[in-house]
């Protein structure tokens, strides 16, 4: 019992940091936030606003892909 | 999720936490940071005690990384390599978990008011070891670490230190 409900915990983590991993990797592929959004099932802003200011840090150009 | 003020004394024990929730890309601050950057400094008072009965940065570092694997594990995943998962990291701050906010409350604060160094930070570790369920007695326990026996050391070495 004690070994699923940890396995809960590490998964929510592990989800976390490969929707970042994920989200940036196909930023820098040049997919859009509208793509990126829809094949993560959730709005393009609820994408934007997660990941907007890291992938800004990250140096990726953003201009021409805002759709 | 409210703010969490942490008390003086352990403000910038906080600030270390925060920095390894961020470095290991976790979403919230847990009482496993909290031991890490306890740890992270061997000659303070807490970490001392606890590296004489054999739980220091290196081990428990070992034991989180067995934790996740076996966790892991039982839903039929291996843990992804780190380069698998690089990525730039989040801009804001992790906010503080449940765990640390359970350890806080369950600090014995009076008894950090003894006059001794780093009295507050013992009371805190000696609360995250004895929380029965979550991350750090999974991770002490698969490494072989009795809590009780370094919930022990921390409080009768405290007694001989005095």
């Amino acid at each position: 019992m004690a070994d699923q409900l940890a396995a809960v915990v590490a998964l929510r983590e592990l989800a976390d940091q490969l929707e970042d991993a994920a989200v940036e990797n196909a930023l820098r592929a040049e997919w859009s936030w509208m793509d990126v959004a829809a094949a993560l099932g959730v709005t393009r802003q609820a994408v934007h606003k997660k990941h907007l200011a890291r992938a800004a840090r990250a140096g990726i150009e953003l201009r021409r892909r805002n759709g | 999720m409210a703010e969490l003020t942490l008390p003086r004394q352990l403000r910038a024990t906080g600030q270390r936490a925060i920095a390894e929730a961020r470095a290991r890309r976790a979403g919230s601050v847990e009482a496993e940071h909290v031991l890490l950057a306890i740890l992270a400094r061997p000659a303070e008072p807490a970490a001392e005690l606890l590296a004489n009965v054999g739980l220091d940065y290196a081990t428990l570092t070992t034991a989180l990384d067995a934790e996740r694997a076996r966790s892991l594990g039982a839903a039929g995943i291996s843990p992804p390599t780190t380069a698998s998962l690089a990525t730039t990291p989040r801009i804001a701050s992790p906010g503080w978990g449940a765990s640390v906010r359970d350890a806080l409350g369950n600090a014995d604060k009076p008894a950090a008011k003894n006059g001794r160094p780093g009295a507050l930070e013992i009371e805190l570790v000696d609360a995250i070891l004895g929380a029965e369920l979550g991350t750090v007695p999974r991770a002490l326990g698969l490494v072989g670490l009795d809590r009780g026996t370094l919930r022990v050391a921390l409080h009768s070495q405290q007694v001989l230190r005095s």
